[in-house]
């Protein structure tokens, strides 16, 4: 790939990028998860984080285990539901892994995140969900359609 | 601990008397004036019913109940807490609790919640590599009278006795306060890195504190050869070690036997449930987890002893006196969680010192606390054969004829979602991927273009977990929460020797693959989802609170425990259908009192008013019939106390969860 087409797929990513963050951000009154708010190539990324730093404890399929609560299903969800995703983000990135706390990046605990919400069922999107907490918070976890 | 004083057993000679019958009420004897009754042990009392005769607050008056105080726990520790899984205790107007992510210990006025003095110890990496972090179940409160004390195991496995009054180290324990739980422990094992913590608390029974052993979960256990759990007594004075018991036995102690290829190397079988006590008879009794390997047996072959078995030991030796194994070589985590509940039952003509122990498995395992024998005969059955290479199987299991199972078991076309004639059609679908069968049904081998692995309900979670029952002493009525959720066993050929040093470990998702095969998936479906249109793979109830009559063995009654979830409540497929409360899937334990059997929810529902919240919920003990409600901004994720303060109930739990940091909140009725 030449300069110039580097520069052209640049533009265009951000420009798509722009028009989800439109999309998902533009009404005020913020977005849903269910909009699609992350990409395969991220929840990929969460996925080998989760099965290094997080499975041990919180099981191959999110289940959960004796001391540890699930992270995907009915009881994850209701308990998440309509909260930011900023405070889900955050509280992994604070206190997890529990062994070593507080050692996540912000990009690393988006992916993670994302991982999540597509074990959850939430469909992917064409745009990254951001490691930046103030636009995160502005998305909710409502209810997954599938994807 | 008793602390019923001469001048107040004459003044109430009626709770006197019972006091002496009943060992419920011991822990809970009036203080000055009668109107004052505190709540000692972790369960209550050292027989764990989870009961109070309190009757302030009741059937008329639940409604009413008002926030008296909260205690958020955040500030106890270096980052918040969200899941505080506390009873705590009170004794002469004081709380103690534990709190936090660094499981410091405070003591609060238990009147208003203001704290008195607390108490912290920075283990450093030695917590963090610990296998139960957090500010665990609790602690213990012992007194002879004139000195009282507080003694807990921290993160890191040490035991600590404070001053009750002052929240300083007993001088007089241990150094300086302090016994090395990684010490003195019949094995080597690092101190710094060594699998091996606590969650429950320690019991105090007389002048014994009987310490537990927990490790890491082990489907795909990182070595077979483990920290052994062994229990051990300590002298409540002096911290001195009194004696050990080998929950793994050594080669020459009873039950060795049981060991196809012997004890020298495989570990676990800790007792990470709370223990009960019988101080009476002098036997404390050790609900016991699985050695090594919760869902894969390879390195335990054979019954295995003292492996999910109840073992009765004298409080002052440790000496065994009966143990009854609940399941032989289990295959499915179905590991002792929860106290025993210590029971005096009428049973043909006589009355029966008994013992019933909820499980994950949801039979009820009623023994004679004396013997160890069955009150209700517990046949051994013939169980189906599993085909892993190198694991060994038990012929039967021993399965209750009485009470009945409280909850679903095994795996049948018949406990499937059934909203919509769809999603059962959908649902079998799912199931035809995988191996199915009545309970003890083995996991299988994975098969990636054949079966899946075995599906299991209760699922390795129970069931009951943790926070177990409770139980009137004056009907002779056990309460229990159970859930009912579906589970996959898969079977894997190990290829990764660098994360587990077994040769077949236990999976619930899609196995790594081999290089270039694509993801496996059929019709939609994908090894180890098992939800329907994002909703349960079986039917509701979800959650339930059985009533079962121990002077019968029959259920007074069975009711879903919960709310109905938003989840199911707005799911686009359910529209127009009417569905009774369906229950909650959790970790939750009932309180009983005078009247009422109160339990909180364990998730978050949206009210009528779109609150988010949990419910904490009252019902008739003896219908079963729901006669309160009280909204919580949190789920229950500890279990419920009362005690009464100056002519006052209260009623607190622990709650959190979510993006909601954990918090102690006591209610009262309005003044």
């Amino acid at each position: 790939m030449n300069t110039a087409m580097k520069s052209v797929t640049m533009i265009a990513a951000g420009v798509a990028a722009l028009a989800v963050s439109y999309s998902a951000f533009a009404q005020g009154a913020g977005a849903a998860a269910s909009a699609g708010v992350y990409t395969d190539a991220q929840a990929g990324r969460g996925k080998a984080i989760y099965d290094a730093q997080c499975a041990a404890c919180h099981g191959g399929t999110l289940a959960g285990a004796d001391m540890s609560p699930p992270l995907a299903g009915g009881t994850f969800l209701a308990n998440w539901s309509n909260q930011p995703l900023s405070e889900l983000a955050n509280r992994i990135r604070t206190t997890m892994p529990m062994d070593n706390p507080g050692t996540l990046s912000t990009a690393q605990t988006a992916d993670v995140v994302a991982f999540i919400l597509k074990s959850n069922g939430f469909k992917a999107g064409t745009t990254e969900l951001p490691r930046n907490a103030q636009m995160m918070q502005q998305i909710k976890l409502d209810t997954p359609t599938g994807g | 601990m008793s602390r019923l004083t001469r001048r107040t057993a004459l003044a109430l000679p009626a709770l006197a008397y019972l006091w002496s019958k009943v060992p419920a009420l011991r822990a809970q004897t009036p203080t000055a004036g009668g109107k004052s009754t505190d709540w000692t042990t972790y369960g209550g009392d050292l027989a764990n019913t989870r009961y109070s005769s309190l009757d302030q607050i009741n059937a008329d008056n639940f409604n009413d109940l008002e926030v008296a105080w909260r205690f958020k726990t955040t500030p106890f520790g270096p980052r918040p807490e969200f899941n505080l899984q506390v009873t705590p205790l009170v004794a002469n107007g004081v709380m103690y609790t534990t709190a936090g992510a660094r499981r410091a210990i405070v003591a609060l006025d238990a009147t208003n919640g203001e704290v008195l003095w607390s108490f912290r110890l920075d283990e450093g990496q030695r917590a963090l590599n610990a296998p139960r972090r957090q500010s665990g179940r609790g602690l213990s409160y012992w007194t002879d009278g004139t000195q009282e004390r507080i003694l807990y195991v921290t993160i890191g496995y040490q035991l600590v006795c404070l001053d009750a009054k002052t929240g300083l180290r007993d001088p007089n324990f241990g150094e300086n306060g302090v016994v090395d739980l990684k010490k003195n422990f019949d094995q080597d094992i690092d101190l710094e890195t060594a699998d091996v913590g606590l969650h429950a608390t320690p019991c105090v029974a007389k002048d014994v504190v009987i310490v537990g052993a927990a490790h890491t979960a082990g489907n795909e256990p990182k070595t077979y050869k483990n920290v052994k759990g062994y229990v051990r007594g300590f002298d409540v004075r002096t911290g001195k070690r009194l004696w050990i018991f080998h929950t793994i036995p050594l080669k020459g102690e009873f039950g060795y036997d049981s060991w196809v290829d012997g004890t020298e190397e495989v570990g676990n079988a800790g007792v990470w449930a709370q223990i009960s006590v019988d101080e009476e008879l002098n036997l404390a009794y050790l609900p016991v987890e699985l050695p090594t390997g919760d869902a894969t047996g390879q390195h335990r072959r054979g019954d295995a002893l003292f492996g999910e078995s109840i073992v009765a030991v004298d409080l002052n030796t440790g000496v065994r006196k009966w143990h009854y194994q609940t399941v032989h070589h289990g295959l499915w985590d179905y590991d002792i969680p929860c106290a025993p509940i210590l029971c005096d039952i009428p049973h043909n003509g006589k009355i029966v010192k008994a013992i019933a122990q909820p499980t994950k498995q949801c039979f009820l395992y009623v023994l004679d606390r004396e013997t160890g024998k069955p009150v209700w005969p517990i046949p051994e059955r013939k169980v189906p054969k599993g085909s892993v290479p190198d694991e060994w199987y038990s012929p039967t299991q021993p399965i209750p004829s009485k009470p009945a199972p409280y909850d679903v078991q095994g795996f049948r076309e018949d406990i499937l979602i059934d909203y919509t004639p769809e999603l059962r059609a959908e649902a079998i679908r799912m199931m035809k991927n995988y191996k199915i069968g009545p309970m003890y049904t083995p996991p299988s081998v994975y098969e990636r273009d054949g079966t899946w692995g075995t599906l299991t309900t209760p699922n390795l979670t129970g069931g009951t977990n943790w926070p177990g029952g409770s139980y009137d002493p004056e009907t002779s009525i056990l309460y229990v929460y159970s859930k009912s959720e579906a589970d996959v066993m898969m079977s894997v050929h190990n290829t990764d020797f660098e994360k587990s040093d077994f040769e077949w470990v236990n999976m619930r998702q899609e196995p790594p693959r081999k290089p270039g095969e694509a993801p496996i998936e059929r019709d939609g479906h994908k090894p180890g989802l098992l939800r329907v249109q994002g909703l349960p793979l079986v039917k509701p109830p979800y959650g339930r609170i059985t009533a079962i009559d121990l002077k019968t063995g029959d259920f007074a009654w069975q009711v879903p425990h919960g709310e109905t979830p938003d989840a199911i409540r707005n799911h686009p497929m359910l529209k127009g259908i009417k569905i009774p409360r369906t229950g909650q899937a959790g970790k939750v334990a009932t309180l009983t009192t005078k009247t009422l059997v109160i339990c909180g929810e364990p998730i978050v529902t949206t009210t009528a008013i779109g609150a988010r919240g949990a419910m904490l919920r009252a019902y008739d003990k003896a219908t079963g019939e729901e006669k309160g409600a009280v909204f919580m901004p949190a789920p229950q994720t500890g279990s419920p106390m009362t005690y009464m303060l100056n002519g006052t109930q209260y009623l607190v739990l622990a709650i959190g969860g979510g993006s909601y940091e954990a918090e102690l909140i006591a209610f009262k009725l309005p003044v």
